[in-house]
């Protein structure tokens, strides 16, 4: 399943802290640390064993640790019409 | 644990009795009176969507003296003495970036502080504010000083960042007047402790500061502040409308 950015919401880095924003509507989502890295390759289609990747090759883990994380973002930002499945 | 004793209660400083005060509070439901003698609010403010906090220092009870004394013991007619030595430094940034800027420089100062949007303020004509919390009017020139000299070294900043030394909410002053003449009393002192080991303190919430940081970026979006852009990568908050002027 490739996944990547929905457009319509834009990224606010402030004081390191990263939050996106709707630009049609008031939603917003704050992310920590590696939501932020996972917001960031999904700027490109990726499917979810490959964000683990880019994930476990940024934090320099095994990518099945980062699994369950990676997860959970990607299911937040599909539920909150941030993220799409590009199929 | 009893009740606050009556005698205590018994002081006035308009024209009913703080125990008079209180029982009306409690029979209109602003104020919850539980069977252990412990008082509660039953509708504390909600967290604002204005303020990030610099947890440098101590707390300092305001939910206990604004929330709670002020408008249920005193009935809005005097100053709880609890705030006798509350003096603020107030910031007052010109624009998002140079908010961001003395956040961040305020997290280096070993002060309490709180930054963010002043607009939803009625008592403040700024857009954006910063209040560093100190307990004498001598601490605030201090702290203003110091910060005023670590805004100085920061190239976003600039030591012409304007600063006012206050004292207390500015409710407070709105509503009884000119704060270099308050009145606090021993009488007041012995009161507020009396009650305080009756209040309960309303349970803390989790702090949504992705709220705060998207409410900013907001405010500085509606009143035309495009130094939001920099923390944006430029994209804009809205898309421009089309104008058929």
């Amino acid at each position: 399943m490739p996944v990547r950015n929905e457009t319509d919401w834009l990224t606010a880095t402030i004081g390191g802290e990263v939050v996106l924003m709707n630009v049609k509507g008031q939603e917003y989502i704050g992310l920590d640390e590696v939501g932020a890295d996972i917001w960031d390759v999904l700027k490109t289609p990726h499917s979810l064993n490959d964000i683990c990747g880019e994930v476990a090759r940024l934090y320099r883990i095994a990518p099945d640790t980062c699994r369950s994380d990676v997860n959970r973002v990607v299911d937040m930002l599909m539920q909150q019409g941030a993220a799409i499945d590009e199929r | 644990m009893t009740t606050p004793p009556n005698d205590v209660l018994a002081l006035k400083t308009g024209p009913t009795t703080a125990g008079e005060n209180l029982r009306r509070a409690i029979e209109t439901g602003a104020v919850v009176a539980h069977a252990d003698g412990k008082l509660e609010l039953a509708h504390p403010r909600r967290q604002s969507k204005s303020w990030m906090f610099v947890d440098n220092g101590p707390p300092l009870g305001c939910t206990f003296l604004i929330e709670f004394l002020f408008p249920h013991v005193y009935a809005r007619t005097a100053v709880p003495h609890g705030c006798s030595a509350c003096y603020k430094v107030k910031v007052v940034p010109r624009s998002l970036r140079e908010l961001v800027a003395v956040w961040q420089v305020a997290k280096g100062i070993a002060c309490r502080s709180k930054w963010g949007t002043d607009l939803d303020n009625p008592y403040s004509p700024n857009v954006y504010a910063g209040y560093f919390y100190v307990d004498s009017v001598d601490m605030a020139h201090a702290a203003a000083k110091v910060a005023r000299e670590a805004f100085a070294r920061d190239a976003k900043i600039g030591a012409d960042i304007p600063m006012t030394i206050k004292r207390g909410c500015s409710e407070y002053e709105a509503l009884l007047g000119p704060s270099d003449q308050y009145k606090f009393t021993p009488e007041m002192a012995a009161m507020e402790a009396s009650l305080k080991g009756h209040f309960q303190k309303p349970p803390a919430g989790s702090f949504d500061r992705a709220r705060v940081l998207a409410h900013w970026i907001d405010v500085a979006f509606r009143t035309g502040d495009e130094t939001y852009l920099d923390f944006t990568g430029g994209r804009r908050r809205r898309a421009k409308m089309v104008d058929y002027s």
